[in-house]
Order: structure tokens, then sequence, then C-alpha cells
């Protein structure tokens, strides 16, 4: 309006002057490409990173934006062609994010994980011989033995299996002296009380003679091994696990002559990937989103000299996680885990419309639990939704337990509202339950602080007199601890539950009830002595004291007693993950890269594994310092550890039960 | 209990080892002082405590082993070595510091067990020196060795906040020296042996800050590692008061603030700019391996005189008459015009060769 007036006049004087319009040129080739995303932002895509590359795969641009806010979607950017240039293709390249998710500039081609079966487990002892696994000299074999009580066992001299048995059929072509050896065992014999195998070698599966045995190679390396003179044809290498717990293997034969103690392999060599030159200098990004995290798209854009056009991509949220394949010019065909060709983008005339799709993905929606049976408060509500598993600042010793981190959507389920009681435990005792092992241990002495004593049976919770009933009624509330994973896991399904998995057990300690994730349970900042029962052990040397004694206290507390019970809670409703007693799940433990967490599609995260040789623990306990309660942390325990004081439970349930 | 090491597939017998010194170390390690009554009198006293507290802490570490808890079995361990030296309790350092994925740490002491073993024979049996040397020539297949270039050569060198020390062969070894400030090495080549795993190298300069280079070793990773203090890009990160907001480096545009760039030590022009907005340009002088934040303070344009819309009428009613008669006085054909480029919101209009 307020321009009118000037615009009326110039047109008036340039009508009284004649027409002298300049002349117009075409456009030059351009089409405005925008970009949107039906994911959350900014906690899902918080940036995004836009690579140009010509028709023939030489990368010409990069670029990387900050999205504050969904009010910034849909951005666009254009390309174009130069004047006298042919139409032309380009090839664009759009990775959604989340702020922070990158990785040191690697470029390979796209990664696929590809589900691996575990090796499989023999569970009665006279199917050993019926498939054994077969094995080449210069080849090895990798084995799970079950945890027992088996009823076939080995023996070497004084030595005797006490868990499963495997079999492999070693072929022997042209006789000589042979190295036989296991490389490798999980339990590793770190924890030789749960994984120490043992081995014999036959001429038949079934032969009642060995030809030679060994439970310790002694000088050619620090695990089972032996060498011995073996005639052309079938023989046997039966393996088994010392220690009572399921135990996987590696066994690996060779001529002795070409025997070679290193296992150490070299890493691959990696495609370096393309570099973006400019001007003759290489400035090729230092860093790149982390695929496990990334939306990412490709898109072929024709332009043709003299036309404007444009275009819209998506960043659909579906396909996080789901690498494209550059080289290949495929990406998500919009199902998680496929990619497909892909096809010049559809061009239109005019511009795209404007309204965003951020935080529309259906994978967002908070699924309520239905209505529970009952009223009961013992049992909380996590309602459905997104997490991102795993934190890169998490460390285990010697290696990475948080990464590579990845997307999971879980179904609404409910949990335990505390930790499973010593009360509990005997109420189900009563009930009829029968543990399928000798945990939980049961401790005859109250529980007291004993610096002789570093840590095991002494401060097991359980207690009961000859009759059953409670020996010290003081500790009915304290968390049920020194209980095997088996047999935890028998207690929650006697319940009507199971044990929760990593997934389910991350969700309730960091995003459910919460608009982005945190660290601990309690939320953000390292918990102090008051909010969280941990470090109340009186050991300065290990750090784990720092609330014991007139800091805090000793011990495991009662699973409501205050404050804790008020302040290691989650807005969900959840006491005591943070503290009190580390708690078992139901997934293996492997690292998050391994097949079996990284190939399961994000709906279906998960390890559990039929005797697998470790498990996973999650949580703080009263004895560790505070960051072993991080929601991310976990730590790999043997399913068969009885006498741990500060390991315990809690069970999950479907969230759709009625 | 402390977190478990994973070591998925690749890891060895260490607890068997540990747990069957148990029962060896109280019948051969803390033996009884010598014949003489006199001086054994004397020298029983204050040894038997220190005996008795050196085999009550080195029970309580085999207990920890027994757990894995290998951190503080360690402390046990030396505790117990401090009151009374043993090849056997060196033993167990090492193995405990293997265990924790301390290789070079653990070299050190393994090494050190077989040399006390050697000083005072029969400390160790001999299927634990055998074992020693065993996990010896383990860990040296698994530590990596690279070839570093340090330039400048009289700069100091830490690898997680420790200096390097003089291990075999002329090499330099990460992860044995107490914490301290790095130390510049006595040539500015050398061989580096550390642990695999990521590494914090932190390089020291007088009169300049830290750079801090973090670097990923692979399990017996051989190769060549160049730390020339003057080639480590800077990396400059731009932030701005407004949001979208663009950012260009010496006047090549590198996306919204905020924004990480790397470049080379040096002088940088920075411009942040957004429509309403009065640009920002700043000066930059970034230096090798730092990182230098810069935030810009856009201020809101105010609507000057000549965005009101009468400045233009006004305007426009007297140049229109003088443009009219210079227009017949002078008529040409004009130049012919292309569009504008459109660049989207991002302003980024990129050509494609």
């Amino acid at each position: 309006m307020r321009r009118a007036g000037f615009l009326w006049l110039s047109a008036a004087i340039a009508g009284c002057g004649g027409s002298s319009e300049p002349e117009s040129l075409p456009p030059l080739g351009e089409v405005v490409l925008s970009i949107d995303t039906n994911a959350a932002v900014p906690v899902h895509v918080g940036r995004v990173r836009i690579d140009i590359f010509s028709r023939d795969g030489v990368w010409l641009e990069s670029r990387d934006f900050a999205l504050p806010s969904g009010d910034d979607l849909p951005i666009s950017l254009s390309l174009f062609v130069g004047e006298g240039a042919a139409a032309t293709e380009a090839l664009v390249r759009v990775r959604g994010y989340p702020e922070g998710k990158e990785r040191d500039y690697q470029g390979e081609a796209r990664v696929t994980h590809v589900p691996e079966a575990p090796p499989a487990v023999v569970h009665d002892a006279a199917a050993v011989c019926t498939n054994p696994t077969n094995l080449t000299l210069g080849g090895q074999v990798d084995l799970r033995v079950a945890g027992g009580p088996f009823a076939m066992q080995l023996e070497c001299g004084a030595s005797k299996t006490a868990s499963g048995v495997a079999a492999v059929r070693l072929q022997v072509d042209t006789p000589g002296m042979v190295r036989i050896e296991t490389v490798a065992s999980q339990p590793s014999l770190d924890w030789n009380a749960y994984g120490d195998p043992l081995i014999v070698v036959r001429d038949g599966c079934g032969a009642p003679a060995a030809l030679g045995c060994n439970d310790n190679a002694g000088k050619y390396g620090p695990l089972a091994g032996l060498t011995l003179q073996l005639s052309a044809g079938e023989h046997y290498v039966l393996v088994g696990n010392r220690a009572p717990g399921p135990m996987d293997v590696t066994v690996r034969a060779t001529r002795a002559e070409e025997w070679s103690k290193s296992t150490v392999t070299p890493p691959a060599p990696r495609d370096t990937g393309p570099r973006l030159i400019v001007a003759g200098e290489d400035v090729t990004p230092a860093s790149e989103p982390d695929p496990a995290l990334t939306i990412d798209s490709l898109v072929r854009v024709a332009i043709t000299p003299g036309v404007k056009s444009y275009a819209r991509v998506v960043l659909d949220a579906e396909c996080t996680g789901t690498m494209a394949d550059l080289a290949g010019r495929a990406a998500c065909s919009g199902r998680e885990g496929e990619i497909a060709p892909v096809g010049p983008i559809a061009l239109s005339t005019a511009p795209v419309a404007a309204k965003s799709a951020a935080g529309t993905w259906a994978g967002y929606t908070p699924t309520a639990c239905a209505p529970a049976p009952d009223a009961s408060p013992a049992r909380v509500c996590v309602e459905g939704g997104v997490l991102v598993l795993g934190d890169p600042s998490v460390f285990e010793f010697g290696g990475k337990s948080g990464t590579p981190e990845r997307l999971a959507l879980v179904a609404p389920f409910r949990i335990d509202e505390v930790e499973y009681t010593v009360g509990r435990y005997r109420a189900a005792l009563a009930a009829g339950f029968v543990s399928p092992d000798e945990s939980p241990l049961v401790n005859i002495k109250p529980l007291a602080y004993n610096p002789a004593v570093p840590g095991g049976q002494e401060y097991c919770t359980w207690n009961a007199n000859a009759d059953g009933t409670a020996r010290f009624p003081a500790q009915e509330e304290l968390p049920l601890n020194c209980v095997s994973w088996a047999t935890a896991r028998a207690l929650c399904k006697a319940a009507g539950g199971d044990l929760p998995s990593a997934v389910q057990f991350e969700r309730a300690a960091t995003a459910a009830g919460r608009t982005r994730e945190v660290l601990f349970p309690t939320g953000q900042d390292v918990p102090r002595c008051s909010d969280v029962a941990f470090a109340r052990w009186g050991d300065v040397q290990s750090g784990s004291d720092a609330c014991y004694g007139d800091a805090g206290g000793f011990g495991p507390v009662a699973t409501k007693q205050e404050p804790w019970a008020s302040t290691d809670r989650t807005p969900a409703g959840v006491r005591g993950l943070t503290g009190n007693v580390a708690e078992w799940v139901l997934d293996a433990h492997r690292g998050y890269e391994d097949p079996c967490w990284a190939s399961d599609p994000m709906r279906a995260v998960g390890c559990d594994e039929d005797e697998a040789p470790l498990r996973t623990v999650k949580g703080g306990d009263w004895k560790s310092p505070a960051g072993h309660g991080r929601g991310a942390a976990r730590r790999a325990v043997p399913p068969r550890l009885l006498d741990s004081e500060i390991l315990g439970f809690r069970c999950a349930y479907p969230g759709d039960a009625k | 209990m402390e977190p478990r090491s994973y070591h998925p597939r690749t890891e060895s017998r260490l607890a068997g080892s540990l747990v069957a010194l148990a029962l060896l170390l109280p019948a051969t390690s803390y033996a009884a002082p010598g014949k003489d009554p006199k001086a054994k009198a004397e020298a029983q006293k204050p040894e038997d405590e220190e005996l008795k507290r050196a085999r009550a802490l080195y029970g309580e570490g085999l207990e920890l082993v027994k757990k894995a808890q290998w951190s503080d079995a360690l402390s046990a361990f030396e505790r117990s070595y401090a009151l009374r030296p043993h090849a056997m309790t060196t033993y167990n350092i090492g193995a405990c510091e293997r265990a924790l994925g301390r290789y070079t740490r653990a070299r050190v002491a393994l090494l050190r067990a077989l040399a006390e073993e050697q000083a005072r024979p029969e400390q160790l049996p001999p299927s634990q020196i055998e074992e020693a040397k065993g996990y010896v020539a383990e860990i040296e297949r698994i530590l990596a060795q690279v070839a570093v270039t340090l330039e400048p050569s009289e700069a100091g060198i830490a690898v997680d906040g420790r200096p390097l020390e003089a291990g075999a062969g002329g090499t330099l070894v990460a992860g044995i020296a107490t914490p301290g400030a790095g130390k510049p090495p006595a040539s500015g080549k050398f061989e580096l042996v550390l642990d695999p795993g990521a590494h914090l190298i932190t390089l020291t300069r007088k009169g300049y800050a830290d750079v801090v280079v973090n670097r990923t070793f692979t399990p017996g990773q051989r190769g060549e590692l160049r730390l020339e203090l003057e080639k480590l890009p800077a990396t400059l990160h731009v932030s701005s008061s407004v949001e979208r907001a663009i950012v260009t480096v010496n006047d090549v545009d590198v996306g919204m603030a905020p924004v990480d760039v790397q470049r080379r030590a040096g002088t940088y022009r920075v411009v942040v700019k957004r429509q309403g907005f009065h640009p920002y340009q700043a000066q930059v002088v970034v230096n090798a391996g730092e990182e230098t934040d810069l935030r810009a303070a856009l201020v809101a344009e105010t609507t000057p005189v000549t965005k009101k819309w009468w400045f233009w009428t006004a305007a426009t009613v007297i140049v229109a008459g003088a443009a009219a008669t210079t227009y017949y006085a002078t008529r040409t054909e004009p130049d012919p015009r292309r569009p504008a480029l459109d660049g989207g919101s991002l302003g980024w209009a990129a050509q494609i060769r």
C-alpha cells in the first residue's frame, strides 16, 4: 500500500515515455531444492549436512547447517548451470542427524549389517556327536557350550568339564604334527571361574580313548592347546568348560610347522571415500554424521538451461540408520534397512508447499499402556517411543560399551516400581517357586560392614530360618541380590513378566516422561549421596567410599527408604534405577557394533541369545562410584555369577496386557 | 563390583594364574627371617606386622580378582607390594594392568617381575615365569608403535596427561610415567609405543596455548604420526546472536551459524550476515591446532529515511521528470538482463559443472 503511489507514478511516467522495457533473457537453468523432514527437530535432526556432487561423482560443495527449531524448516538452496552450459544432473546427498552425533570422516562405502546366528548349542549329551562342526587345517570355528549340568563329561588328568560339550570334526589330508588349540573364550579367563576350556582329541567322536587332551596350553599360550601326530582322515576335537556356565570358544587347527601364536589381524584397508577439493586445496570436512543415527538421503536433480524449477526432499525418520550408497547411487527406499536405486527427483514449475512435516513421524507417538488389570501402584507404565541407545561418553574398562549409538523404538511396557525385594522372593517361595540353581545365596548374618571381607556372600540380603520365615525381618524390603540371571528371569516369568531388555531399561532410565534424554535416571547432574545409594563402601583406594559412613551409610537400602526412594526416581515414577543394586537385563552382552545388535531393525533392538556366555547388567549400585548409574552404562557379567552383593533385578511386563 | 572388561574373542587367561598363585604365596613369598635367633627376634616383630598386613592385602587382591574387580585388586596388590616387595605380587600387578587394558604398564610390571625373579630366584614358579614371558610377547604384538615426527622438536609432548618415558630400543612409551606436564623428546623423530585405543596427545610450547590432538590406534598398529604444530588445522567456531545467519570465511560461504570451520593457521576475514541485520565482520587470527570461538552479535537495521515510502514517492516525482527528459534526449536500447538466481532460504546457489 505504501508504495502504491510510487508504483502508479512510475508506471505513468514510463507510459508517457513510450514502451522501452529492457529485453529479458531466459533464466539460467536452476532448481530450487527444498529440504524438510518428518523427524523431530532438533532432538532427532538438529543438523543437516548437504553434499553436492556432479553427474560423474566429483564432490563440488559441502555445508552443514544447524536447525535450532522446526520453524526453520523447510530450508532450501538452488542448483544452477552457468551460462551456455548444457543440461546436466547433480547428485545431492542430504543427511539429517542429531547435534553432536558425528564421527571422524571415514567416507567408506555403505556398511550393511548382516544378521549372524550365534553358534548352535547342544543341550543333550546324546546329540553332541550327531552333527559336529567341520574344521579343516588352517581354519578355525566358533563353538558354544551349554551351561550344564550335562550328562557327558570330558576329562584330562585331574581336570573335568562341569558344563556342556561341543564337538568338531577335523579333516586331515596328510599325516603329520598338528596343533589344535582354543584361541579365545568368553567368558575370557579373566572370569576363569565361569569359562575355562578343556579339549580332548579323539579318533572317533564317541571313542573311549583320547589321542590327547589339554586344559592349559602352558608355553603355547594362555588357553587350552596341544600338538600331536595325526593320521590322515577324520578326527574329533571335543571342547568343554571346566567351569559351570555357558561358554563361547574359538578352536583353531594348523599344521605344527605353520603355527603362529599371533591372532592379531591387521585392520582391513578402508575405502577413504571421495575428497572435496576446492581451488586445489583439500577441504574435505573432518567429520561426518554418525550413520547409525542419520537419515541419509540421496537425490538426482536434472537441471535444464533456461528453466527454473522446484523440487522437495523429505528426510524420512523411518530411514534413520539406513546408510545411502553414494557410489552405487542408491538410498533408503522408505523402509528401514532397504535401499533402492535413486531415480531423478520430480520437478515442478511452482514453488513447493512451505509447511514443514517436522515431528510428524508416527514413531514418536508416545503410546500409553493398556489399563492395568488392577490399580496396583507397584508397576509403572513406561510409554512407548523413541530412544537413542548408548552414549559415546560411557566407557567400560578397556573398551567402549556405549557405542555405536543407534535409534530404537520401544513399545509401551510396565516395569516394577522398585527392585525385586527379599520379601517378594519369600512370597514367591511360599507360592511354590523353585529356583533353577542354588541362588539366591543365603546369608546367615545381618548385613554389617567388615573391611576384611571385600565382597561376596557376607553381603547377600536373602535370609531365612529353617521354617522359611525371615531371620532378619528388617531386611525384607531390601533388594534381593546374590542371584543368578536364570533365577532372576524365572522369578520374573513366575510373576507374569520377564527381565526388562536393555532398551527398555534405558528408555525407563533416560527418556520416559522427558522431552529429551538425560545422563542419569535422576537427571542430567551427577547424583549426590543424599539422592542415590551409591559408593557406600569404605574403600578409599577404589573410590567407593564417597557416601560411606557419615556421608551416607553402608550397603543397600530398603527399596522405599527415604530420601532415596523420592530422589532416585524418574519422572515416570520408577525408583532405584541409579543406585542400590545393579540389575540384570535380558540381553546378552556384546558390543553394539556386533551383528546381534547392529542388524536389528529399530523396532526390535536387542540381543537375547540362548546360553549367552555373558549377560548385560545395567544401573548403578550401592558400592560403585556414581558413574555406573549412567542410564547408558552397562556391564558384562557371566550369567552364573551367584555371589554378587551389588547385583539384583526387577521385572518388566507387556504394556498391552489387560 | 567394578565394570568388567569385555574382550570378545581376544583376551586370555589371567585369573587362572592369579588364583593359583594364591596358594603359593604364603609359603614362598614371605619367608621367615634368618637363622640367628637374636636377629630373628629383633626382626620378627615389625616384620610380622608388615607381613600380616601384606598377606591380608594380597589375599584381598586375590578375592577381588575372582570377581574381576581389577582396579580394586590392583590397588590391594600395590599396597601389599609397598609393604613387602615380591615378584609374585609384581606379577599380579602386571596381570591386573593387563586386564584393565593398560598394556604398557602391564609390560613394565611383568618384566619387573621377571627381573625380580632373576635377582631373587624361586619367587615365581617356572610355569609363572613362562606365563609372564608369554604375556609380554602377547602385549608386544598388541601395542601400537608409530614413528612420530614432532615439529618443532622443542615442543613438550604428553599422552593422556602423562609425559613419555624412555623404553627399550630408544622408544618412548606412553602411559607409564606419573601424570604431569609433557616434556620435549630428545629428538623430533622418535618411535612412540602406546596402548591401542583412543588417546589425547597434548603438545605444549612456551608462549602458545596447548594443542590437543585426539588419535585412535588399532592393536598392533604401525605407521607414522606427524605432529607438526604449524600445520595442524585450526578450528574456528562461529556462532551468532541471531539464528540462520550466513557465515563466510574469506568470502567463501561456509554455512549457517553455528558452524565449525577448519583452516590452516592464519588470518581470516569472517562475515556473518542475515537480512535485516547489519553484517558482522571480523578479522580473526587462528593458531595451529587451536580452537577459536567467535560470536557475532548482529544488530538489527533501523529503517533509514530511504526506506520510508514517502521519500521515494517524492523523489520519484522529482527524478521522473528529469529522467523522462534525459531519456528522450539520449534514448538507446537497454541491456538485456537475466532473473537473479534464487538461492533458496539458505541463500546458497551452487553451480553444477
